[in-house]
């Protein structure tokens, strides 16, 4: 997409998010992904929930602009991230990363997964999926309004909404009627040597 | 003492009159243009549009056209047509916000408001002497000459700033080189002070009208003379607000009346949009499962 395009981009989405637009956006790519993506985190209040396959891919989780945006809802008071990974990934994956530009080493770090805040369970191997097609799915909800879900985790094409109570509290119920079951990951896993 | 006082309260008076109008010309016509006529003000007309034309640009070029649109006749084409629509829009609101902003810039360019500051400037100056003249016991011409200089004067500064003003509004200046209309204003300036200054002998040579007499008969006269001074100070700013409110009204009644067909062609642009993506099932939210 050219400059100037994406940076008119971003200018609307984060126009949408700040005042709630109900306005379905469609996405593709990277670049897409990581605007409405922080614009979700920065203007979440409450509660944030994320099934993603690993959250360690380095076009998108592992930049700066989702680390940051993340830790400024983590930095507000009493706001909860709850995360669902497929599989927990490989220490060694995990610890290849720049540890500046590592998303789990922010959140290990961060006061608020030591306050209990933030949780990260794996579906060991299970997955959320298109009922008709089978397809893997990932999505994301901020509060009870907000939301993106990608309908193809390779191409990355999504849709997203910042003020669409209705869906998100079905995903919202999805993601809550499986997740206490799943297996939690400990980060210490990952940087018990740091 | 008293007289050392006064000399000196005169004085501080003009270096505060010359600061005032110099700083005033420099500033103020700049100020108030800017406090309503800049370019954040034609910005901020196209926000909104801007923000949902993007949108729906970005949004019409990430629909998985191959794995959504299953019956549809001609999607590809149809989006194809709607993104050229959209460009199409883009371009009219580039087209007119330049438009507007040359209307701003041109509206900035008029000569004459600082000629006008200098003019009136050179007034308070020349004021203030006439005072500390009358003020002087000590000096040799009548007080009646003075009088007859300060009512010639003021009559004809206050022609000379309308004048001005009409220069302003009708734009007369726009092709002449700032220090023409400087030296313009400066020599029309000293054409009125030497003119009051004849006035004023032929007042005394002929004896048309007794000031000192018309001023204790005529008390309103003495009202309007010294209001006519007292005012002109402040007829340059009053002009500044004035032409600015006129230009500013002209301005909004224009941008309204092109804003609001663009807008509603944006409007009728994203009524088809959304035609589009309910006839091909874009919005359509899968059904989850977990496995």
């Amino acid at each position: 997409m050219a400059e100037s395009e994406l940076e008119t981009y971003r200018a609307a989405v984060e126009d949408y998010a700040r005042r709630g637009v109900n306005y379905l956006f469609h996405n593709k790519g990277d670049e897409h992904a990581l605007i409405i993506l922080s614009n979700l985190f920065k203007n979440a209040k409450k509660h944030i929930r994320i099934a993603a396959n690993r959250l360690c891919d380095d076009s998108v989780v592992n930049t700066k602009e989702y680390i940051d945006s993340m830790k400024t809802f983590l930095d507000r008071d009493d706001t909860i991230l709850d995360m669902l990974i497929v599989n927990a990934p490989a220490p060694e994956i995990v610890n290849s990363c720049d540890r500046e530009n590592c998303f789990y080493w922010m959140i290990y770090n961060h006061p608020a997964y030591k306050a209990g805040r933030v949780h990260l369970r794996e579906g060991e191997g299970r997955a959320f999926r298109d009922s008709k097609n089978g397809v893997l799915i990932n999505f994301c909800t901020g509060d009870e309004k907000m939301f993106r879900l990608e309908n193809n985790v390779y191409a990355r094409t999504a849709i997203a909404n910042f003020n669409d109570s209705d869906y998100t509290s079905d995903l919202i119920q999805s993601f809550d009627n499986i997740y206490q079951n799943q297996k939690a990951v400990d980060l210490q896993l990952y940087f018990q040597n740091a | 003492m008293l007289d050392w006082l006064n000399s000196f309260t005169v004085l501080i008076q003009t270096i505060t009159a010359v600061n005032f109008a110099y700083i005033l010309s420099k500033k103020f016509s700049d100020d108030v243009f800017d406090l309503f006529f800049s370019s954040k003000t034609v910005d901020s007309l196209y926000e909104w549009d801007n923000n949902e034309i993007s949108a729906d640009i970005a949004s019409l070029k990430s629909i998985d056209l191959d794995g959504i649109f299953r019956d549809a006749a001609n999607p590809k084409e149809n989006r194809e047509s709607l993104l050229g629509n959209y460009t199409n829009l883009r371009e009219k609101w580039d087209n007119l916000l330049k438009n507007l902003k040359d209307t701003i810039t041109n509206a900035k360019a008029v000569k004459g408001f600082k000629c006008l500051f200098l003019a009136i400037s050179l007034f308070c100056l020349v004021s203030l002497f006439n005072i500390s003249i009358l003020d002087a016991k000590s000096y040799e011409l009548s007080s009646s000459f003075w009088l007859s200089f300060i009512v010639s004067f003021n009559i004809l500064t206050f022609i000379y700033s309308i004048f001005l003003t009409i220069i302003i509004f009708t734009d007369a200046w726009r092709n002449l080189e700032k220090e023409s209309c400087y030296k313009t204003t400066i020599l029309i300036f000293i054409i009125t002070v030497l003119l009051s200054l004849c006035l004023a002998f032929a007042n005394e040579r002929f004896l048309v009208l007794d000031f000192s007499i018309a001023f204790d008969q005529n008390p309103v006269l003495v009202t309007i003379i010294f209001a006519l001074c007292a005012f002109l100070p402040f007829y340059p700013c009053l002009v500044s607000i004035l032409y600015v409110v006129y230009k500013l009204t002209c301005f909004r009644i224009k941008a309204n009346k092109e804003t609001s067909t663009l807008r509603a062609e944006r409007k009728e642009l994203h009524a088809k949009k959304e035609k589009f993506d309910n006839v091909n099932d874009v919005y359509k939210r899968p059904e989850i499962k977990f496995e």
